[in-house]
Order: structure tokens, then sequence, then C-alpha cells
């Protein structure tokens, strides 16, 4: 297990290191200068050349890189060329926001996709498993920026239920600030939840048709006790997988459900930087996500290895 | 004493004379779900759209009518109109050419540098193999979505570029599964035989290993299409992808927002579009997966 961690953990830094060449070219290779987006068509040749020498955009691109990872090491992620705020406090600003999206989406696919999960796996091919598995397929191909403009106009517009989009910070008003979540979460929840529940199935599937679940009816357990008791513990452990994932994933990549219902999150912030150029948000913002994910995924893999005893790496 | 020459021979002859009896079987139980059936009519149907579309369509997809904006369905207007009089059920059949169009080629460009990656980290092993790794994983640490605004905002927004940005995203998918069955297959017997009749390298990766690798490459690749599909109508949707005036499904979703109120129609059915399509080509994938897999055909 100490070999596992420390072989993990020895692999961390060259993929942060190709990350950062990765972010850091990516931002670079974004055509349109930015210090004459900044000032605009009617600036002076010279104006422009003093702002880029502000930026440091007049130093070689391996010095830029440099000097950009020795911040980083440091914790600083830069300041803002155009709201000339720092990255982090941006950051800070726009993360509950999508932290409170990401948690709410994952809590709803859970809900949704365990019990579909459970029932499909241990009725396999019975009319539920098949409704399951076509439920979950229909979810999966289901576009969610679609999903969530329907859900909008069916509770939102026609039955009006809820507020159709925006943000209320649950410290200001916590009931308005849920009503303006519902819709949201059940368009990524339910979008997540189609997968999930594909993996509950599968895990499901391989345990029932194990010795230990023969040896627990022979026993003359209930069904029911087989299935909640033995079972489901142990198909549990790819979702645990899958499930770290998706919350890896969706701390940068809720960018269009950001946009449908106007929320503040981290993604729209790089849709922003992009369009303005403003290389020290996208780069700083893009790199906390990726290396969340990064570090997301190492805590699913150690998690695994304490879930089920049997691993071992 | 089996000579190595001979080995590989058998192993060819094996191939060949189990590979008609293999496709039939293959095609029996690709024909026994009822799902797949339905995703292979749905494709079709698809397919016939793009491929018609000159004569199918009612109207021209790109013609304005102002004093027809935001028509409800009708006799006329099957589907509706936009906001500028277009007719919605035209521009969705010759949107079904742009998503079908993305889809295929962006799979073939991510199939391409996918096997290639994969073949060449499983093949060489060790070092090469941890490089290549390493760069997938950096890759697959940004959300899809981020690296597609990405790439695009670099090349700038077109359908050819959405194209070589969606290929870019799903070529760690194709990487992964080449290099996976490589590690298995390279100590078999057959590649053994194979180097010590002197193949070389680029011989032993692209003729010997890649066609025992085809079976989980086409289920993949069929996926690939759905998911391209819904990436570029994600692009699109943000005004990436295919640019105005050129129908596209995503950008009439993201234009029919705005008229939620108004016009339901005019955001439903190009959704709907998208979702029915992406459903049929999921089918396919999900039954090719099941007929090719013996795995899965045990219960899973």
């Amino acid at each position: 297990m100490r070999t596992y961690l420390l072989q993990r953990l020895a692999q961390l830094p060259p993929v942060l290191f190709f990350l950062s060449i990765i972010v850091f070219a990516i931002v670079r290779l974004i055509p349109g200068d930015p210090a004459l987006i900044r000032l605009g068509d009617t600036a002076t040749p010279e104006a422009v050349e003093q702002i880029r020498r502000d930026m440091g955009l007049d130093q070689p691109i391996p010095v830029q890189y440099a000097l950009w990872l020795g911040n980083v090491a440091r914790g600083d992620l830069g300041v803002s060329w155009v709201s000339k705020k720092p990255v982090t406090e941006l950051i800070l600003l726009k993360l509950p926001a999508t932290l409170m999206l990401t948690l709410a989406a994952l809590g709803i696919a859970l809900l949704v996709a365990i019990p579909a999960g459970i029932l499909a796996g241990s009725r396999p091919h019975s009319w539920v498993d098949n409704a399951a598995t076509t439920l979950s397929l229909m979810g999966v191909a289901m576009p969610q920026f679609w999903l969530g403009i329907m859900l909008i106009l069916v509770v939102a517009v026609q039955l009006r239920w809820l507020p159709p989009s925006g943000y209320v910070e649950p410290t200001r008003d916590l009931g308005a600030s849920l009503q303006r979540l519902v819709l949201p979460a059940l368009t990524l929840g339910l979008a997540l939840a189609a997968p999930l529940s594909r993996f509950m199935r599968s895990g499901m599937l391989d345990v029932m048709n194990a010795d230990f679940i023969r040896v627990a009816r022979a026993k003359g357990l209930s069904e029911r006790a087989v299935i909640m008791r033995h079972a489901v513990r142990n198909a549990l452990l790819t979702v645990v997988t899958v499930f770290g994932l998706q919350f890896g994933a969706l701390l940068g990549g809720t960018i269009i459900i950001e946009q449908v219902f106007n929320w503040p999150g981290i993604g729209l912030m790089v849709l922003t930087g992009i369009n303005q150029r403003d290389y020290v948000i996208v780069q700083g913002v893009v790199l906390f996500v990726a290396t969340g994910f990064v570090l997301v995924n190492l805590l699913v893999d150690v998690a695994y290895v304490y879930l089920d005893p049997r691993i071992r790496y | 004493m089996v000579t190595a020459p001979a080995a590989a021979e058998r192993g060819g002859l094996a191939e060949r004379a189990g590979s008609a009896e293999g496709t039939r079987a293959f095609l029996r139980r690709f024909g026994r779900s009822r799902t797949a059936a339905l995703g292979v009519v749905i494709v079709g149907l698809v397919l016939l759209g793009a491929l018609g579309a000159p004569w199918l369509a009612p109207h021209d997809p790109l013609a304005t009518r102002a004093v027809d904006a935001l028509q409800p369905p009708s006799a006329r207007y099957w589907l509706g109109t936009d906001d500028i009089g277009r007719d919605i059920l035209s521009r969705i059949i010759y949107g079904s050419r742009v998503s079908l169009y993305v889809g295929a080629i962006s799979i073939t460009i991510a199939a391409g540098l996918g096997v290639t990656l994969g073949l060449v980290a499983g093949y060489y092993g060790r070092l090469v193999d941890g490089f290549v790794m390493r760069f997938l994983d950096a890759l697959l640490a940004f959300p899809a979505i981020l690296k597609a605004i990405f790439i695009m905002a670099v090349l700038g927004p077109s359908i050819q570029n959405a194209m070589i940005a969606i290929g870019i995203i799903y070529t760690p998918a194709f990487a992964r599964i080449v290099r996976a069955n490589v590690l298995s297959l390279k100590q078999k017997e057959f590649v053994e035989a194979g180097r010590a009749i002197g193949a070389g390298d680029l011989r032993l990766m692209f003729r010997t290993l890649l066609p025992n690798c085809l079976s989980p490459l086409i289920v993949q690749a069929s996926l690939g299409v759905g998911y391209a599909v819904l990436v570029e109508s994600g692009l699109s949707f943000l005004g990436l992808g295919t640019q105005p005036p050129e129908p596209s499904w995503g950008s009439m979703l993201s234009a029919g927002r705005s008229f939620l109120s108004l016009a339901p129609w005019y955001a439903t059915f190009p959704g709907l579009a998208i979702f029915i399509t992406v459903l049929g080509l999921n089918f396919v994938g999900d039954g090719l997966r099941e007929a090719l897999d013996p795995h899965l055909r045990h219960g899973h």
C-alpha cells in the first residue's frame, strides 16, 4: 500500500509538469494580442509596447513560462489583466457557486443512480433491467444543455414553479438560493446519473455471481438482506471511482450549464477570460481545475485500496 | 516442434478459415438485440436525411421570410420557423449533414492519432509508455468541453477546427484501448513468431498487433461518433463550432433559448434531433459491444 502511494505520488510531478506546459502553450497560441485588445485599435504603438512590457509579454516564451511557473509554485496565480484582482481571489469568489452546484448535482446523481443500478443488477434481463438500461442510454445521449432548456421551459416558463436562472448566495437568502439551484443541479445530476447507474448495474452483476453471495443465500438470508448487506457494498467500489472522476470533471466542466442558467461558476470565468484574452485568468483557472482533477483522481485511487482490502498494487 | 513461420502461418490460416463463420455469428448476435436494430434504423434515417437533404428538405434552409418569423408548426412549416422566418425542419435536415460529417471525420482523426500513440506506448513499453501515458493523463485532466474551447480559441471557430478539436479530445480513448490490448498481446506466440521470421517493429505493430485490436476499436468508434455529435453541438451552442448562417443543431438550440416563452418549438426540435441521433449511435455501439465482447455476452 505504501509503495503504491509513493508510486502514485511520484507520478504527480511529471503529470503536473505536462499540465502546466499544455496550459501555458495553448493560452499563448490563442490568436490576438492581449495588449492591443486591452487598449483598442486606436492605441499608439508606443502605448501597446508599454502594456506588453507591463504584462511581461516582451520576454521570450521560455522566460515567461519559467516566471509563471515559479509564481505558481509559490501559490501566486497572477493578477487579472482586466479586473486587476489576484486570480486566486477571483477563483475563491467563484468556487462556492461551483462547489454548490457540483455537490448538489452529484447528490442527485447518487440518489437516482444507486437504486436504479441495484434494481437493474439484481434482476438481470428482466423488464426492470431493460427499462433501467434504456433510460440510462437515453440519459447518456441527451445533450445536457437541451435538458436544461427543456426543464426551464416546463418548470419555469410554463408551470412557473421555479425561477429560470440566476444565483443567490446562500448566506444572503437560503430559500431563494436553493430555488435557483434546483434546475441546474437537476440537469447536471440526471446527466451524471445515466453512466453512474450503468456502472452500479455492472458492479451488481459481477458481485451477484460471487461465491460469498451463494454462501449468504445458503445461510438462509432473505434476498433483500443478501443484496443490501453484501452485494451493494461490494458493487459500490466501481461507483466510487467513477463518482470521484465525475467530481473532478465537474469542477471546470459545467461551462455550458453555467451559460444556460446564468450560474457564476469557474467555467464561465474561463470563457470570459478567453474572449478578453486575459491569459492570466485562463492559465490560473485551468491549472487550478486540472490540478484539482488530478488530486481527486489520486484520492479516489487511494480510497479504493482502503475500501477493498483485496486490492494490492 | 513448431517453427516460427509455421506458427505465424497457422495463426493466419486459422483466422481466414474462421472469419466467415465469425462474421455470421457476429451478425446473428448483433441482430438479436432489439435496441441495436432500433439504433441501425435511427442512424439509417439520419444518414438518409443527410444524403438526401436537397430532395427531402421542403424549403431552402437559408431562405429568410420576416413575415413568417416564429411561426408554430403548421401544414406549411411542419416544425415551425425561427426568428427570421427560416423553416426549422429544413434546417434540421441540413444540420444532420454537419453533425454526421463532423462525427465521422473527428473520430477518424482521433483513431489515427490514438491508435498510433497506443501502439507505440504498448509495444515499446517502459520509458516510452511512461511518457505517452503521463502525457495522456495530463490531457485527460481537463474536462472535455474546456479542452474543446481551448483548441477552438487557438484555431478559430469553424466546422473544420471543431473536427480537429474533437479528434484531439477523443484521442486518449483510442490510445488507452490499443495500449491495453497491445500490452496483453505482445507476449503471445504469434507475435514472437513474427519477430522470429524477421518482421520489423512497424510491421509487427500495424500488421500483426493492430488487427487483433479491431473489435474494441470498432465499438469505441461507434460510441465516439455519438460523443462527437454531442460535443460539436455543444461548441455550436457556445458559438464556437459551425458559424451562422450554416444550419447546425447546437446553434439553433442556442438561438431558440431566447424565444422559449414565445416559440418553444424553436429550441425543442433541434435538441430532439441531437438526442435521437446520439441515442441511435449509442444503441448501435452498445449492440456492437455485446456482439463482439465475449464477457458481456454472459449477462453483463
